[in-house]
């Protein structure tokens, strides 16, 4: 797990002693908040959720014992350590049975009190990490793969139908759409399943080394060669070779591929036998095959070989329903990772997600997930936490900025498009995105509001009747 | 361990016990005012803030390391809680006599000890 700074937030009514606590809490490596009564103990809570809470019994505006349990309905993973200057068994039970994690008396032995905190901090980590997890494995649709739109049901079925057979497969989609998930998902639902599956990154190799890297190379082939070593398309013998970023590869490396597709035979680089292996190859790229081979960039021979069964993975923004899904499973997935607590995601925010066009695709999803995570200590993902750039590229925020133009001189205008395009969007969402009834709405005819749509590329698949 | 890896932890554990002393200080200074508030809400016969006060000192002053006046913030608490009047003057002044002695205490201990503090960072 990555290390956050853990939060400690101490309710205490004497100012001294908070101010004590914050001295070894800061010394322990905690970032520490207090409050100084229940009424402030809430607000904090409202804003941040502490790993800890340090909770004395008498405080001015109530009994610290009796606010446990609420504090465990709304924050069950928080271990809450009650400390008290009355230290009397009834009230140690007391809290203990109504959910405390500990209890501590006055005068705080602050070495005792750290490994205490330290415990249980770790525990509500653990809590944290088997939850995430949990809930993240739930909302896995087909093999790691996440998503229930129509487009995603499509691509499934397509897996399910390529993966027995042992055809080459080639994956098209723009960056960050899952490529290498799909490519993954084919191995597993494929007879190589055992095999194992070999990614390459043809990108990050650097062109003099590939072939070496591909193949492999005998002990002193070249300079540098000190050792032996075992070609990627050796290590795949038995399993699924997945060839991502193909158009990337030099052409001298692409006809080599193109050979070892023909006779799965590889030679490593200094030997003098070759050796046949039973290879699955994957290849994948993010651009248009098309162009790629128009501008000389990808062999057409090899293009062909390699698309025996071409699958299309969808851009986010066509994959109407998944945004949420994602955003869920990547929530629980970084609250895991990160030991945070943060589980749900108000309406604003994910209507902002939602109408967002994610030119980074799942990847830009999971990126911004993760920062929001670490971040911010929260319960909930408010949309004040996104970022501008996804705020403002939201149909809904021209709307607002709309009708703010009379209160505020500094709002940046909207162009008349972008508000055409915002007004249309809210229709179709108002209206179930019925074109009919959007286009009633809005005063248009159908095929006015149809030749709109297109226009602004709303790819959406709307109802007609 | 290395020489710097020494000096690093000395400092560190320096640096905690100048702030500790800080912070004993800032509220052994603070004390008077708490007692005279409970004075008052006891001579006033407002039990209820004179036992949360005396309650608070109680657990404050323990953590501190002041064993003496917890105790006596102790007995505070309870003479407030038993509505007691006749006894809550002496006891008032026992404390006030406790804390004032720290105070001498702590004026006497504080400057010698950063000298020697100082002469520790030079040295």
């Amino acid at each position: 797990m990555a290390d956050l700074v853990p939060l400690m937030l101490t309710v205490d009514d004497d100012a001294h002693l908070l101010t004590l606590v914050n001295h070894y809490a800061k010394r322990w490596g905690y970032a520490h908040q207090t409050a100084t009564s229940v009424r402030q103990m809430w607000q904090r809570l409202d804003k941040v959720t502490p790993n800890v809470i340090l909770l004395d019994i008498q405080l001015e505006d109530g009994d610290g014992t009796a606010l446990v349990p609420e504090l465990k309905q709304r924050f069950p993973h928080v271990p809450v350590i009650m400390i008290t200057a009355d230290a009397t068994v009834q009230a140690a039970v007391k809290s203990l049975k109504n959910g405390a994690h500990d209890f501590h008396c006055k005068p705080l032995n602050f070495d005792h009190l750290r490994i205490e905190i330290d415990k249980a901090v770790e525990h509500n980590r653990l809590l944290l990490q088997v939850k995430g997890f949990q809930g993240a494995a739930r909302r896995t649709d087909f093999h790691g793969m996440i998503g229930q739109s129509e487009m995603m049901r499509t691509v499934y079925r397509l897996i399910e139908t390529v993966a027995p057979t042992d055809a080459a497969v080639l994956l098209l989609g723009e960056t960050g759409t899952g490529k290498e998930l799909a490519a993954c998902a084919i191995h597993e639902c494929s007879k190589r399943r055992d095999g194992h599956f070999v990614a390459v990154n043809a990108p990050a190799i650097p062109h003099e080394l590939i072939e070496s890297a591909l193949f492999g190379h005998e002990k002193g082939a070249f300079t540098g060669a000190h050792q032996q070593h075992i070609g990627f398309c050796e290590q795949a013998d038995g399993g699924t070779l997945f060839l991502d970023e193909i158009c990337e590869m030099n052409y001298d490396v692409q006809a080599k591929l193109l050979r070892f597709l023909q006779d799965h035979v590889v030679q490593r680089v200094g030997a003098k036998s070759s050796k046949a292996v039973d290879v699955r190859v994957i290849a994948a790229t993010n651009r248009d095959p098309a162009e790629q081979i128009r501008k000389n960039k990808l062999r057409e021979d090899f293009y062909y070989r390699l698309s025996v069964v071409s699958v299309d993975l969808i851009p986010l923004r066509q994959r109407h329903g998944d945004v949420e899904l994602l955003t869920r499973y990547f929530l629980d997935l970084a609250a895991a990772k990160y030991g945070r607590d943060m589980s749900s995601v108000c309406p604003e925010a994910m209507d902002v997600l939602n109408s967002y066009d994610w030119p980074g695709n799942v990847r830009q999803l999971e990126h911004l997930i993760d920062r929001i995570v670490i971040t911010n200590n929260a319960a909930k993902l408010t949309a004040e936490m996104l970022p501008p750039e996804i705020r403002e590229a939201s149909p809904g925020a021209h709307l607002e900025a709309g009708s703010e133009f009379g209160e505020s001189g500094e709002q940046s205008i909207p162009s008349i498009s972008q508000m055409e395009r915002a007004l249309i969007v809210k229709a179709l969402e108002l209206s179930n995105d019925s074109v009919p009834a959007a286009a009633k709405q809005l005063g248009l005819s159908e095929a006015t509001l149809y030749r709109k749509i297109k226009k602004f590329g709303l790819t959406r698949s709307f109802a007609k009747g | 361990m290395t020489n710097r890896e020494d000096t690093y932890e000395s400092e560190s554990v320096k640096e905690h016990r100048r702030k500790w002393v800080k912070l004993k200080a800032k509220y052994l200074y603070a004390l008077p005012e708490e007692i005279a508030h409970i004075e008052l809400s006891l001579s006033k016969k407002d039990y209820a803030p004179a036992k949360k006060c005396a309650h608070r000192i109680k657990g404050t002053s323990a953590t501190f390391g002041f064993g003496e006046i917890s105790r006596s913030a102790a007995r505070l608490e309870q003479l407030a809680a038993s509505h007691c009047e006749q006894e809550y003057s002496g006891a008032v002044n026992e404390i006030m006599r406790l804390v004032e002695h720290e105070i001498r205490l702590l004026d006497f201990q504080r400057s010698p000890d950063l000298d020697r503090n100082e002469r520790d960072a030079n040295g």
